[in-house]
């Protein structure tokens, strides 16, 4: 390096598409004074497939593959918000028993994907032992869904008029042995391995704070702004399915180890629910009816009126809303999806204009928002 | 080969180990004994009871130069002090080299098992060759060096890296007088040279030009240089309580040297360790230990080689050999502050039984009880250093990363107060105790 | 944070992972394939299998495809024109084949299907070393080759020689009812003038 352009200020640094911390194909740029982050710009796009002109070629059965790979960790949720938006605007019933399957697939999934979002949380910081636990544990509910519907990660499962495949008794007892062997043990296992461990609390705590106004003026939803202290949980206050039948807690950040709305709370607010989603399965196993799974006819030839409709459900990673245009035709004219990760990603340039953000804590908070890129760009 | 190898090479070994009994027996109990010598006459013990058997052709050949090498390795030659530091030198790396490979493998193993899973299970029985296999894959990879990096820099980095750490060797004993080189001045020498290792750091990652590598080694450069501050002073410590600076003089001392009496030169039972001296050197213990993490660049203080934020910090830039070097020098550190641990708190190579100590000690030992208990010394070092290597495993594969100003609070504001306070009631507690250890002996302060 | 907080939390992690490491036998979670494989459950989505008799050629899955992987091509009605091929009870098959670097494994093909002849099987591991070879023909459950594509020519020639064939013979027979008619209404006429001059005497 020639001696006269050392420069001794900022440096423009580039964390790019490819790196092994940020979840995906994310490109943040960032201008540093030394490990200080003064201003970042993130890049986002480079995992743009066209989903919503597929959409628009497709006819309604076709769409719900694409839309398992919007995110594809919590595919369940999102071919659920799509399911619903079309019942909605074809005025489809579904019957019961579907919406109990439905309740319970929703809450697995939910369940491996915070676990992914822990392990590859304690990977962010440095901790690689509990990456494997969870992993370890996912892998249990991946095989379950394999025994369900074929496949691991992209189930096309459920689908407009109820689910594809009855949910047998042989799968009913996986899924209650699985609950029995993962409730209190193992994710009491995980609080003591990373969740209090010292070190942890040091590198997340009071790190990324986000105040509740500005996550809510930035459409921040799911654990990011539960994590907050906003109570916004979309099963309790817009019920969609069978929710209102069923009972659990809505966990919030309450700021215990360092300010309201840091790294530490997100998390915290992530591995709390873990808790109240197998609360969930539970109660749904136990009440699950006897019926049809899927309204056949309806499944085979959808064919909505036209009109347009906008339906929305609790993904793992905050609010998936699906806005569906029809024309009479059984190919919808428009669907936009709302993806969770957009709105939550889109904070971060905010927040290291306004608090002290080292490069390590950039890392930290990308992780603890928990974006897929998958859904960032649809 | 065949049976006939192997049945005259024992009759040549019959016979080659009277002479190094009658030879070296004497410069042992002498005492001016140096490591190198040791080895050398080992080595000339082995070349004059190998016989090439006469059915592998140009045996006659082969014979007559084994014949004449083994007078060259040892005294009565032209550069005997030379061989025998060859030889030391050879036997050093060697070492290192095996350690790091099985390092290398018991650091996959160990992971694995704590993370349910297996490990290595394809290369060899249980994976055991796995490490000589990636050692043959660095070595054929191809050598990139990138367009506008420092060349000259760029490459010496990792040889001034691990001839840093490799130095540091050179005091540090495998057991009783099983040394390099016995240096009055060894734990100074061996705290004053890991400085050379941070200038290959600082080295490697300015050579890259690469702002990744630059940011992990603005970090290294903080972190080592300032840890090298609470290890100096517990070194500093344990230098004032035995009142030597030689690592063979404290581990003695902790075998009960200052203690000798009727003919048996060490007394020591394991309250002898300075671990135990007094109650400030537990505190010490652990945070040496803690700082020596630092210096290892090791979890949690990997911020250098921080995997998921850098890539692989300094040393992102390097491929092949260059990078297998950085490697190997990271496992040689590892044994090495593990070993200076062992020496300078956990008594060496004393297992703290007395009669296993004892054994092979006093003057009607003979050969052979003497080369058992140099086994069973060198035994439990290795033992003792493995050990301590395992703990420094455990807590990588526990422990996620600290942060770069949590880092430096610790160091100065945790570790250094603490070391310090350990220092002073120490200091005051020899003076109390007018020398003596805890339980018992020590040199008496006039 | 205080240390000994710190140190204690540190101190139960430690704990976990030596529990682990002593029982690892017990604990391990990992099998050592491919010497050791998992079962696969019997509603796994994989490779296609098609029961080639039973298929009606009705084109049901190929159009449901989200991908547009699936590519048919044949003559329907048992004694199709088409020599050679695969005949099944209803159809006679010239090419029927996935591109598996399309396939997206969704499984919406089987449902749509009359007789229920094509699923998704427990092979996964479907592998070649060029792009072009990962077509499978489902008619010989072996990758699509050259060959398979000269006879999917041949059988599209032939298909569109023997319906220009059947087309033609369809106009001659149509021709000869026409004649036929104009001949019989000709005699008609001539019978009805006849009938009329009869009448008219």
């Amino acid at each position: 390096m020639n001696e006269a352009k050392i420069r001794t200020e900022e440096m423009l640094l580039n964390m790019g598409p490819q790196h092994p911390s940020t979840h995906g194909v994310f490109r943040v740029v960032v201008r540093t004074d030394g490990e200080l982050v003064l201003e970042s710009e993130s890049h986002i796009g480079y995992l743009h497939r066209c989903f919503e002109k597929c959409a628009e070629g497709n006819n309604y059965l076709q769409v719900v593959p694409y839309t398992d790979r919007m995110d594809y960790l919590c595919a369940m949720m999102n071919n659920w918000g799509y399911a619903a938006a079309v019942e909605k605007l074809a005025g489809i019933e579904v019957p019961e028993r579907a919406e109990y399957i439905r309740v319970i697939v929703a809450e697995l999934n939910r369940v491996a994907s915070h676990l992914l979002a822990f392990g590859t949380y304690g990977l962010d910081i440095g901790a690689i032992t509990p990456f494997l636990y969870a992993f370890r544990d996912r892998e249990r509910i991946l095989k379950i869904f394999e025994k369900l519907c074929g496949q691991r990660l992209n189930y096309s499962y459920v689908r407009v008029g109820g689910v594809t495949f009855d949910m047998t008794d042989e799968i009913l007892a996986d899924i209650e042995a699985f609950c029995d062997y993962f409730d209190p043990k193992i994710i009491d296992e995980y609080d003591n391995l990373l969740s209090y461990n010292g070190i942890f609390i040091s590198r997340t705590a009071n790190v990324g704070v986000i105040p509740a106004e500005l996550a809510i003026s930035y459409g921040v939803t799911g654990p990011s702004l539960r994590g907050s202290g906003v109570q916004r949980d979309l099963r309790r206050d817009a019920p969609y399915g069978i929710y209102d039948r069923l009972e659990f807690d809505v966990p919030v950040g309450s700021g215990e180890m360092g300010q309201l709305g840091d790294c530490w709370d997100r998390y915290m607010v992530r591995m709390r629910e873990m808790r109240q989603s197998i609360r969930l399965v539970r109660q749904a196993v136990k009440d699950i009816p006897e019926g049809p799974f899927c309204d056949k006819k309806a499944y085979r030839a959808v064919k909505p009126k036209a009109g347009e409709v906008y339906k929305r459900v609790e993904g793992a990673r905050g609010e998936v809303g699906f806005y569906i245009v029809s024309d009479g035709t059984n190919i919808p004219y428009r669907v936009k999806a709302r993806a969770p990760s957009f709105c939550n990603i889109s904070i971060l340039d905010k927040l290291t204009s306004i608090s002290n953000v080292m490069i390590a804590d950039l890392v930290a908070i990308i992780g603890s928002l928990d974006i897929v890129l998958g859904e960032v760009d649809r | 080969m065949n049976l006939c190898f192997f049945t005259s090479f024992f009759a040549q070994a019959g016979n080659g180990l009277g002479e190094y009994a009658g030879t070296y027996s004497a410069k042992w109990d002498a005492g001016a004994y140096e490591g190198g010598l040791f080895f050398a006459g080992l080595l000339k013990w082995l070349l004059l009871a190998t016989e090439v058997p006469s059915s592998v052709p140009l045996a006659g050949t082969l014979n007559g130069v084994l014949g004449s090498l083994a007078p060259l390795v040892s005294d009565g030659s032209i550069f005997p002090e030379l061989g025998a530091l060859l030889i030391t030198i050879g036997v050093v790396f060697g070492f290192v080299n095996v350690f790091a490979i099985g390092a290398v493998w018991s650091e996959r193993k160990v992971s694995a098992h704590m993370q349910c899973r297996l490990g290595p299970m394809e290369v060899g029985p249980h994976g055991l060759l796995q490490t000589v296999a990636d050692g043959l894959k660095l070595l054929t990879k191809e050598d990139i060096i990138p367009r506008l990096a420092d060349k000259p820099l760029f490459a010496l980095a990792p040889a001034i890296v691990f001839a840093g750490v490799l130095m540091r060797f050179v005091p540090l004993p495998f057991g009783d007088k099983l040394i390099a080189s016995d240096l009055d001045l060894g734990l100074f020498f061996v705290a004053a040279v890991g400085a050379v290792e941070v200038l290959g750091v600082i080295m490697a990652g300015w050579a890259s030009n690469n702002k990744w590598s630059l940011f992990g080694t603005i970090r290294t450069a903080t972190q080592m240089v300032s840890y090298e501050i609470p290890i100096g002073i517990a070194f500093v410590t344990v230098i004032l309580c035995c009142g030597s600076f030689s690592l063979m003089e404290i581990v003695n001392q902790q075998g009960g040297s200052l203690a000798a009496t009727d003919g048996y030169p060490y007394q020591g039972w394991i309250w002898h360790w300075h671990l135990f001296r007094n109650p400030f050197m537990p505190i010490l213990a652990i945070v040496y230990f803690i700082a020596s993490l630092a210096e290892c660049k090791r979890a949690p203080f990997d911020l250098p080689e921080a995997e998921s934020e850098l890539v692989s910090g300094f040393h992102t830039e390097y491929t092949g050999m260059r990078f297998a070097l950085f490697f190997l020098a990271e496992y040689a550190a590892m044994y090495l502050v593990a070993a200076v641990a062992v020496v300078i708190f956990l008594g060496g190579w004393w297992s703290g039984i007395y009669p296993l100590d004892a054994l092979g000690m006093g003057p009607d030992a003979t050969i052979y009880t003497k080369t058992l208990g140099l086994l069973i010394k060198l035994g439990v070092f290795l033992s003792k250093a493995f050990a301590l290597v395992f703990v420094q495993m455990w807590i990588r594969w526990t422990l996620p990363r600290i942060r770069l100003d949590q880092m430096m609070y610790v160091c100065w504001k945790v570790l250094l107060p603490i070391s310090l306070v350990c220092f002073v009631g120490s200091c005051l507690w020899e003076l109390a105790s007018g020398g003596a250890s805890v339980f018992g002996f020590g040199i008496v302060v006039e | 944070m205080n240390i000994f907080k710190v140190a204690r939390s540190i101190w139960i992690g430690m704990g976990i992972t030596m529990k682990y490491f002593l029982n690892h036998k017990k604990t391990l979670c990992t099998i050592q394939y491919p010497k050791e494989k998992d079962l696969i459950p019997a509603r796994h989505r994989g490779i296609h299998y098609l029961e080639t008799e039973k298929c009606v050629m009705c084109w049901k899955c190929s159009d449901i495809c989200p991908v547009d992987c699936i590519y048919i091509e044949g003559v329907r009605g048992a004694d199709g024109p088409l020599q050679g091929g695969y005949r099944g009870q209803k159809a006679t098959l010239s090419k029927f084949t996935v591109d598996y670097t399309v396939c997206i494994f969704c499984g919406l093909c089987e449902e749509p299907c009359p007789p229920k002849c094509i699923w998704l099987g427990p092979e996964f591991d479907y592998h070649s070393t060029d792009r072009t070879m990962m077509e499978k023909n489902l008619l010989t459950d072996e990758v699509y080759t050259e060959g398979d594509e000269v006879f999917v020519e041949w059988a599209r020639g032939e298909n569109d020689r023997l319906q220009e064939e059947k087309k033609k013979q369809k106009e001659a027979e149509k021709a000869a009812k026409e004649a036929e008619k104009a001949a019989a209404a000709a005699e008609a006429e001539e019978e009805g003038s006849d009938a009329e001059g009869e009448s008219a005497e």
